[in-house]
This record gives C-alpha cells, sequence and structure tokens, in this order.
C-alpha cells in the first residue's frame, strides 16, 4: 500500500492547483491578497496530506475538503451566495469525476492495488483538465477571440484521445513502474497542450490588438489632418485680419462713416466662416468640421445642428467612420452640378438612442444593383456603407436611406446607454 | 393657449425672449419669467403646470440641470417640455435623461425659437384634446397627453395615465379593443407589442427588447414588432426637428 501513499503526496499539489485554477476563474481572479492566496493553497495541501496519512478515513477527508474549499473562497472578493455556489460547484465537480471514475475503474479491473493507483492518477487528471476548460471558458468567454471552433475540436481531440490511448496501455501492460510512466507522460502531454492551446489565445488576442491599433492610428492620422486643416484656416484668418486692420486704419484716417461699414462687413465675413459643429464631442465636431470644408460653395444650404452629450459611450473610431462615410457620399453627390443643393444634418439624443439624420440632394443619378446602392464612382464600392454598417454592428445600431426624387436621406440609430 | 415659463438669471436675456415670441408668435401666449431655479421650483410646487419652460443651463448653484430633475423627479412632471438654453458649446449627458424637447444656443436664434413654440404648439394641439371612452353607462374623458399606454387584458383594456398636475398614475380598464382604440388616438400611439399601445410622447427610454415609460413602467417590445417600433421612432424624431426635418 505504499505505493498508494506515495502517489497520493505526490499527486497532492495536482489537487490544490486544480481547485486554485477553479476558483480563480469562478471568481474572475478577484483576489483579496495574492502571497496569503498561495500560502493558504500550500497549506490545504500539507494539511491534506496528514489528515489523509493519519485517519485514513474516507469522511474525514471528504469533511476535510468541504470545509477547505469554503475556507480556500475567502480569498475571493465576492457575496456570500455566489460563494458558497462556487464552492458546491466545484465540490460536485471533484466529487463526481471521482465517483465515476471509480465506478469505472472497478467495472473494468475488479481486483488488485493497480485499480485504486490508476484510478486515482486518473481522477487527478480529469479533474485538472475540466479546471483549465472552467478557466478557459470562464476567462475568454467575455473576450470575443475570433478563434475557430475546429482548433477547440482539435485541443479536445487530443486530451480524450490521449486518456483513451492510456487506458489501452493499461491492459496490455501489468507493471506497476511502467503504468506510473506513462501516467506522467499523459498528465505531462495533457498539461502542454493545454498550455500551447493558451498561447494560441493569447497570441490571437494580441493580434487582435494588434490591428485595432492600426486602425487607430489612422483615426489619429486624420486627427492630424483636420488639425492641420483648421491651422490653416487661422492662418488664412490671420493673415486677412492684418489686411483689415490695416485698411480700416487707413478709411478711419479719412472718412470715419464709412470705417463703421468697413467694420460691419468683416463682423458679418467672420460670423459667416462658422464653425459648423460646437458640440464640444470633439469626435462629432472634428470629423463634421473637416468634412464640411470640402462644402465652400456659395450655393449650398447648409444646416447643422448638433444636440448631443459631450461624452458618449459610442468609440470615436466609430462615429468617424460612420459620420466620415455618409458626410463623403453627400459631398461627392453635392459636387455634381445640380439645381438648389443643400445639405442638412441634424444629430440628435432621445430615449436612449443617438439619431443621425442626414439629408442632401444629389443630381437624381442613383445606381441600384439588386436594391442595394452602388456607387456611381466606379460602380463596385458600396458607398462605404459596408464599414458603416460594421461600426453600427458593435452597438446594435442600424441605418436607413431613402430617396426622395433629388433628395437623399440617410438615417442611423445608434442606442447608448 | 399656451403656457410658457422663461428661467434665465440675465434679465435681458429673458426680456428678449419674451420680446420675440409676443412679437412673433402666431399662437396664443402666456409667458412668465424667472430669474432663479429655485423661483421656478416654487411656483410649480404651489400653481398649475407650464406648457413649455425654457431653462438655462448656467443658472448658478441651482443649475439648469438640477431644474429639471427637480421637475422631473421631484414634481412628477414628465409632460411639459422642457428646452435647455445654453451658452456653452456642449452638453451634459444628464441633460438627455430630462427628456429635452430641445437645445437652444445664445444668442438665440429668432427662426429656431419661434419654431420651437409653434412646434409644442402643434402638439398640444392634438395632444390636449381629450381621450373618451365608455365604462359600463358612464362616458369618461382624460387628456390624450396624459395617457401613457393602454394594455389589453383579456377582453378588457387597461388605460394608464398620469396626471400632469398631482403627479399620479391613474389606471382604469374598460370593455374595447386596442386596434378601435387607436383609430381614435393621434399617431404618437404605436404597438411595440401585441398587447400594448404606448403614447411615444411619455417614452423615457427605450432599448431594442423594452420601453421604460416616464413613470418607469416597462413594455416589452416584441420581435415581431421591432422593425416597425424603429421606423416609427426614426420618423417621429425627425418629425421633431425644426423646419429643415
Amino acid at each position: 500500500m505504499v505505493a498508494f501513499e506515495i502517489v497520493f503526496m505526490l499527486t497532492s499539489p495536482i489537487l490544490s492547483f486544480t481547485i486554485y485554477k477553479c476558483f480563480n476563474a469562478l471568481f474572475n481572479q478577484q483576489v483579496k491578497n495574492k502571497k496569503v492566496e498561495l500560502c493558504s493553497y500550500l497549506l490545504h495541501n500539507i494539511l491534506g496530506n496528514i489528515v489523509f496519512l493519519a485517519t485514513r478515513v474516507p469522511m474525514y477527508s471528504l469533511l476535510y475538503i468541504t470545509i477547505t474549499l469554503y475556507l480556500l473562497s475567502l480569498n475571493y472578493k465576492s457575496i456570500l451566495s455566489k460563494r458558497i455556489l462556487y464552492v458546491m460547484f466545484v465540490y460536485t465537480h471533484l466529487t463526481l469525476v471521482d465517483i465515476i471514475f471509480n465506478a469505472v475503474f472497478k467495472s473494468l479491473f475488479p481486483t488488485g492495488e493497480h485499480n485504486l493507483l490508476i484510478t486515482l492518477i486518473f481522477v487527478r487528471v480529469i479533474t485538472l483538465l475540466l479546471s483549465f476548460l472552467v478557466h478557459r471558458y470562464k476567462t475568454y468567454s467575455s473576450q470575443a477571440i475570433p478563434i475557430s471552433k475546429s482548433y477547440y475540436v482539435c485541443v479536445m481531440l487530443i486530451l480524450v484521445g490521449t486518456v483513451l490511448l492510456f487506458l489501452g496501455y493499461l491492459s496490455e501492460i501489468d507493471d506497476f513502474f511502467s503504468i506510473l510512466v506513462g501516467a506522467f507522460f499523459v498528465i505531462a502531454i495533457n498539461i502542454s497542450i493545454i498550455f500551447l492551446y493558451e498561447k494560441v489565445c493569447k497570441s490571437f488576442i494580441l493580434n487582435n490588438e494588434k490591428i485595432l491599433l492600426q486602425q487607430q492610428m489612422i483615426a489619429y492620422e486624420n486627427q492630424i489632418e483636420i488639425i492641420n486643416q483648421s491651422m490653416n484656416t487661422i492662418n488664412s484668418m490671420k493673415h486677412d485680419m492684418k489686411n483689415h486692420i490695416f485698411a480700416l486704419q487707413n478709411i478711419y484716417q479719412n472718412d470715419s462713416k464709412n470705417a463703421s461699414d468697413y467694420a460691419k462687413q468683416i463682423q458679418l465675413k467672420l460670423d459667416d466662416n462658422t464653425v459648423y459643429s460646437k458640440s464640444s464631442n470633439v469626435a462629432f465636431d472634428s470629423i463634421i468640421n473637416f468634412k464640411m470644408q470640402e462644402l465652400n460653395d456659395d450655393d449650398i444650404e447648409i444646416s447643422v445642428t448638433v444636440d448631443a452629450p459631450s461624452e458618449l459611450n459610442i468609440s470615436p473610431y466609430d462615429i468617424t467612420v460612420i459620420l466620415g462615410n455618409l458626410l463623403d457620399n453627400a459631398i461627392t453627390a453635392l459636387k455634381k452640378p445640380h439645381k438648389n443643393k443643400s445639405l442638412h444634418l441634424k444629430i440628435k439624443c432621445s430615449k436612449g438612442k443617438l439619431m443621425i439624420f442626414l439629408d442632401n440632394t444629389f443630381d437624381g443619378n442613383l445606381l441600384l444593383e439588386n436594391g442595394l446602392l452602388k456607387s456611381t464612382k466606379d460602380g463596385s464600392n458600396g458607398l462605404g456603407l459596408v464599414n458603416i454598417t460594421k461600426s453600427l454592428e458593435n452597438y446594435n445600431g442600424f441605418f436607413t436611406t431613402e430617396y426622395i426624387e433629388n433628395r437623399f436621406l440617410v438615417t442611423v440609430l445608434i442606442p447608448y446607454s | 393657449m399656451l403656457r410658457i415659463a422663461i428661467c434665465d438669471d440675465q434679465n435681458e436675456f429673458c426680456s428678449q425672449i419674451e420680446r420675440i415670441l409676443l412679437k412673433n408668435s402666431s399662437v396664443e401666449i402666456t409667458i412668465e419669467v424667472f430669474y432663479s431655479g429655485e423661483k421656478l421650483v416654487e411656483y410649480l410646487a404651489c400653481n398649475t403646470q407650464f406648457d413649455l419652460i425654457f431653462l438655462d443651463i448656467e443658472l448658478g448653484e441651482f443649475n439648469g440641470i438640477n431644474v429639471g430633475e427637480a421637475i422631473r423627479n421631484k414634481l412628477n412632471d414628465h409632460i411639459c417640455k422642457i428646452v435647455f438654453v445654453t451658452a456653452k458649446d456642449g452638453y451634459e449627458k444628464e441633460l438627455f435623461d430630462l427628456q429635452p424637447f430641445n437645445f437652444l444656443r445664445k444668442p438665440i436664434n429668432e427662426e429656431k425659437l419661434v419654431n420651437c413654440v409653434e412646434l409644442v404648439a402643434k402638439i398640444l394641439n392634438i395632444e390636449n384634446n381629450l381621450f373618451d371612452y365608455k365604462k359600463g353607462h358612464e362616458h369618461k374623458k382624460i387628456p390624450i397627453k396624459e395617457i401613457l399606454y393602454c394594455e389589453s387584458v383579456l377582453k378588457k383594456t387597461k388605460i394608464v395615465s398620469l396626471n400632469q398636475s398631482t403627479g399620479e398614475v391613474v389606471e382604469d380598464s374598460f370593455y374595447g379593443s386596442l386596434e378601435k382604440i387607436k383609430s381614435d388616438l393621434p399617431s404618437t400611439f404605436f404597438f411595440p407589442h401585441r398587447s400594448f399601445l404606448v403614447n411615444y410622447n411619455n417614452i423615457k427610454y427605450m432599448s431594442n427588447e423594452e420601453i421604460v415609460m416616464i413613470n418607469e413602467s416597462v413594455i416589452p417590445i416584441s420581435r415581431r414588432y421591432l422593425k416597425n417600433t424603429l421606423k416609427l421612432q426614426v420618423d417621429f424624431e425627425r418629425s421633431m426637428g425644426n423646419g429643415s426635418f
């Protein structure tokens, strides 16, 4: 029986580690103190072995596990009901595997000490594997990782396959040492597979972040361009102002009545050079003011109203994609010759929804294919509408387009909270 | 008669709005002016409600957001229309939880101001009408603007309304189908669900699954009616804009 004790003690860290993995996953890694946590698991392991060696009564071991599970759970921040639920979960998880494998092995090998040993090893490995699965499910289910289901199936196949192969190996070989070596390798293979799998997941996440960063870079480049443009506007206004003041001085010296007229003219001109959007929402203001600069045409009737909070939980990147593409299309349409050009943009928030209404005139030529709008530029691009749809998907938003005679109406609706 | 309140700590600004409205408004109006938020709230607590309030956001300590919260949450008046007025550029997020009717920027654009009043008048002209129904042998009437929603319960219809002056929720039920009731009500009433007929103007918040009314009752949106509900929301909001929409 000494062999059983040795194996029990050797594999007992696996049990502690299993509990550690499960709790960390379930409590979302809300650890109170990392050092205390580590010590408590070590203590749990040592005490567990002592209880096992000293008493050898299964009842005590069960009692020990139940109590220590609850005590270990105190390492994590949570409410009582959740704590009890998770302790129960881990407890059933451990005992179920124990019972099932004991039953299976009893029917496979009716007698013998090997039977107990093998069961022990199996129970430890299987509980560990399951705890990894729980961990992986809990940690990554909250993050959307683009890992295909087939990878998951492959990993599962290897895990199940090695266990089955080991079972086959057991029926052939009777030597205790060989079984121990076999068991060691089964454990080693499975742990390394799980390790590799986690690494793959992490690299996927990293890759995703990289793509996001790249998109952000493009957005920042856009922002810089916007700042540059507005700097240029300010510079040219400065230059104009200098000239105006010089002229004013001259006029004032000769004819003070005309000077006031001239001053009024300048004021008008300044008012005329309005900034379209002044909502303090940087994303709206920068993209609208940037795009609208292209419309320096006097015979376009323009109105822009932005009644939206300065802070919204819609990312500036998505706002830029949505509004940028919509305004690009409107501006392209307005540049083509037609009568009574107009552009009306209204952004408002009501009843938990952000709404964008864009209404512009166009020359009446639209390309439709299967009821979908096609760009008149080359007939292949879907007017950047695909990008808008992609951005809207993140927020459960939607947008509609319609055209009445020569007016093109777009409505975007995005829930916000 | 449209009852309007102007609340701003700058006297000259109040008189400017008053002057523009009295000169240009095509509808009949009465105007009360308040120079502080406290005065407005005090007045509202013991007098009849206004239809429309022009509320300055930068009112000092007790600012426009506080006044709005007092009107909506303490005095329980969710029905009067509030137009926020500001000299600043941005809007705080809290403003949008107070069901603002519109926003005006200082200096005031006359046309926008007049449009705003006329739009409220137009909406109230419909909403001030009474909805009458027969309960047993009794004829009953309630102002349409106070109706929150109607719910079909078995063969009866439950009608839930919010009394503007007392702020109390009133429930009543009578025999009648929702379809028939809808035909007697303006187009702001719509079906988010087969057994609910909801007044859009008295909605506080809408997600894709449910509607929260101004008295916090929650009404489900069924999958079948979602598309139509969203379309209606877009149409209502588009038509609420001034002039250009």
